[in-house]
């Protein structure tokens, strides 16, 4: 069956301790197919990672509602996952145990059966010989790939990724931005994947379609689809139609980042 | 937000909101107070317990009689002079000890041993060495919070991030400016720590060492209390030495958010 | 073994460890010599075989038993109710702000203050004595889990939630091994405190024990006795901080333990 998630006209306000009203996010709506990967970029406080955050049910809407399916998301469900920011490894539990997490609360596999699973995405995600290490003995970019596995190994229907490689160093980065769509393979697995970024690069390389938000009250400015076949390699960095597409988005955002930045 | 209509209940419930911490706090420190008075009235025993408002009677009594003053003067004076030299050799023997890695790790272990020895145990030595008088219970109180003073500006000192070090080379800061500007603003938040920790060991350490054998003083006075059973007595000392530590320790936690304003403080 | 391991780091830092103890050493045996009065200063062997005595005579036990069962009851409780107080503390706001006073009181008050009270209102059996120790030892426990609780952050819960983990699963999987480490320093500096507890404990009403040997010994002015018995006292503390602090260094090895407090 194809999985799709509807967003009705989600909007986010919230009051600080200060009791400052902010509106984070406003009028959002659109349909996610199965099979697809979607990035949303957008500025610093334009409620991307608070939208990723309503649509795993971590959050909920202040107006508007989202539905998976057909049922409205009310709170996380197992189906979901979500890869963070910061790895958010559990220092005491080492690289098998991490990745075990979230598998662990699924009554219906036996504990050999998610032995057998982890092992499989340790291998996916290449820490094959670092299975007993601490995340304090691993480095960013292996501490992100324990993130990823956590999030995989619970075999989620929607895959949600907020900024996970933000904090990498440039060139790791490049090569985990490739990596990734073997790792993750939504064409054959059938996932919804969501990548939140403010890298406009990172964002049309991966995705099939990018959502453009606009500064608080975030919005969606636009949505292109991008043409490229994937797999892709590094390579179509440098072809001019993914320059164009980058050059357009950041036509976009530039006025949106620099009131951002004002803030 | 604003002009809304404020109905009452809105604003009892905003003025809780934003209060919330203030008025837990009071009506704690209330619910404290009646339960005190009510197992008073529950206990009519007056032998075994006593309310407050017998001991704020008892506390008006000596302070008439001018008994109070002695005491407190007593343990003023070794509490000021224990500490303020334990203050001042810690801080100096911790950062010789950080400075100097022979005898950082000569004198590390010994330390860290001496810091872990009971006070009670030092007491009696120092009674049979100097006396019952003021002498011997400021050399108990030094002891006590010398430990905390020197081990922890030891650690605070060691602790500033070499990248910071670093980056005081980098800038050509003199040794003087590198030591103004960086060391001493990076060890304070572990200073203060252990300044803090020193302070409530010689509050303490006051009772303690006023307890093994004393001329005068608060300890002393709540010693002899107990021993005539005057609970009244020994509940008015008491309260003066807590006194002593809350009003000591709110002080100094002043002195840490001035001095860093930075640093995430649990509120005790 | 542990523990000295850690304490010396590397072999460097071991000789210049026992240099500095046998500088310590020497210059104990030098006051000694000049001071030369046996009822004022008593040399580190004659403290030995003060002490050597006492264990082949046999009189310590009985001594060493009362003392070591105060200390294990009292300490036990207290490790009991100050990890349960520091984890409520740690979890509900309401317990926070509507206890916090009481708990700022409690660090600031010098609890072993109580003692004679508490020896008035339950007599000089065993029970007050366990009272004192528990009072005595439990604020650094409380206040310890309290910062760990507090340490494990927010975002560690969001990731619970995130995978959907059951809340009572959270507080074993998330809270508990999180604040662990904090809770083992607690319960490390506990020990010190819960030492002085039975000291103190045992000056107010007791016909043996360690403390009370203690004080024997100043009322006859027994040094070698006095000093002997400071050093079990001190020595037990010293091993036990130092068996901790082992623990703590295996159990926790991501955090570095320093001797802040």
């Amino acid at each position: 069956m194809q999985t799709r998630i509807v967003v009705e006209e989600v909007g986010k306000t919230y009051v600080k301790p200060t009791g400052e009203v902010v509106q984070a996010l406003s009028g959002v709506g659109m349909t996610l197919e199965s099979g697809t990967f979607y990035s949303f970029v957008g500025p610093s406080g334009c409620g991307k990672t608070t939208l990723l955050h309503m649509l795993h049910g971590l959050l909920s809407p202040t107006e508007g509602q989202i539905f998976f399916n057909g049922e409205k998301v009310t709170g996380p469900t197992t189906n979901k996952a979500l890869v963070f920011q910061q790895a958010l490894l559990l220092p005491w539990r080492n690289v098998v145990d991490n990745i075990k997490f979230g598998l662990e609360n699924d009554r219906t596999k036996s504990e050999p059966e998610r032995q057998t699973i982890c092992e499989r995405y340790i291998q996916i995600v290449g820490l094959r010989g670092f299975e007993g290490h601490y995340p304090h003995e691993l480095s960013g970019g292996m501490q992100q790939r324990v993130n990823l596995a956590r999030a995989l190994a619970v075999n989620p229907e929607i895959l949600l990724m907020d900024e996970p490689f933000g904090s990498l160093d440039a060139q790791t980065r490049q090569l985990m931005q490739e990596e990734l769509q073997r790792m993750v393979d939504w064409k054959r697995s059938g996932k919804i994947v969501i990548f939140v970024t403010h890298d406009i690069e990172e964002a049309v390389f991966l995705a099939d379609k990018v959502f453009v938000f606009s500064f608080r009250p975030g919005r969606i400015m636009k949505e292109i689809d991008i043409p490229f076949p994937t797999p892709r390699s590094l390579a179509i960095k440098e072809d001019p139609t993914f320059l164009k597409i980058k050059h357009e988005i950041w036509n976009l955002l530039a006025g949106e980042a620099r009131k951002a930045m004002a803030e | 937000m604003r002009g809304r209509p404020l109905t009452f209940l809105a604003w009892v419930q905003s003025a809780y909101g934003h209060n919330r911490m203030l008025i837990h706090g009071i009506g704690s420190l209330a619910f404290g107070l009646v339960l005190w008075e009510a197992v008073d009235r529950w206990f009519s025993d007056k032998y075994f317990f006593t309310g407050p408002d017998e001991v704020i009677k008892e506390l008006l009594q000596l302070v008439r009689d001018g008994e109070i003053w002695i005491h407190l003067r007593y343990s003023a004076l070794e509490g000021v002079y224990g500490y303020a030299l334990a203050a001042a050799a810690g801080i100096a023997c911790g950062a010789m000890l950080a400075f100097s890695r022979t005898l950082d790790e000569m004198f590390s272990p010994v330390l860290i041993g001496l810091y872990a020895t009971p006070r009670p145990v030092v007491a009696p030595l120092f009674i049979v060495w100097l006396g019952l008088g003021v002498a011997s219970k400021v050399a108990v109180i030094f002891i006590a919070s010398f430990f905390p003073v020197a081990i922890n500006t030891t650690a605070g000192i060691k602790n500033v991030e070499s990248e910071f070090r670093m980056l005081g080379r980098a800038f050509n800061v003199s040794p003087w400016a590198m030591f103004v500007k960086i060391i001493v603003p990076g060890a304070l938040p572990f200073l203060i720590a252990g300044l803090r920790l020193g302070y409530s060991r010689a509050i303490v350490t006051i009772m303690v060492a006023e307890m093994f054998g004393s001329e005068a003083g608060l300890g002393y006075m709540i010693v002899h209390a107990t021993q005539v059973f005057d609970i009244p007595k020994m509940m008015v000392g008491i309260s003066m030495l807590t006194l002593w530590g809350i009003l000591g320790n709110e002080v100094l936690k002043l002195i840490e958010r001035r001095a860093t304003p930075y640093k995430q403080t649990l509120g005790i | 073994m542990g523990a000295i391991h850690n304490l010396y780091r590397n072999r460097h830092q071991l000789i210049n460890g026992t240099l500095g103890l046998l500088f310590v050493m020497a210059f104990w045996h030098w006051a000694d010599r000049t001071v030369a009065n046996e009822s004022f200063f008593v040399g580190p062997w004659k403290v030995l075989q003060t002490t050597i005595s006492l264990f082949a005579t046999g009189t310590i036990y009985p001594h060493l038993r009362t003392s070591g069962w105060e200390f294990l009851m009292g300490y036990g409780i207290a490790a009991m109710i100050g990890i349960s107080l520091g984890m409520a503390f740690g979890m509900s706001k309401l317990v926070r702000e509507f206890l916090d006073p009481w708990l700022g009181g409690l660090y600031a008050t010098p609890t072993v203050a109580l003692a004679p009270l508490i020896i008035i209102w339950f007599g000089i059996e065993l029970t007050p004595k366990i009272i004192i120790v528990l009072l005595t030892a439990v604020i650094d426990i409380i206040i310890n889990t309290y910062t760990g609780v507090i340490n494990v952050g927010q975002e560690f819960r969001m990731l619970g939630m995130a995978f959907c983990v059951p809340k009572r699963q959270i507080w074993f999987k998330i809270l508990l091994p999180g604040s662990l480490p904090y809770i083992v320093t607690g319960l490390r500096l506990a020990t010190s405190r819960a030492i002085v507890g039975v000291v103190v404990a045992e000056y107010f009403g007791s016909s043996e024990g360690l403390g009370w040997l203690l004080f024997k010994a100043l009322d006859t002015y027994n040094m070698p006795l006095m000093i002997s018995c400071a050093t079990l006292l001190a020595g037990t503390g010293i091993v036990l901080n130092q068996g901790i602090l082992a623990v703590e260094k295996t159990m926790a090895p991501w955090r570095d333990t320093k001797l802040q407090e």
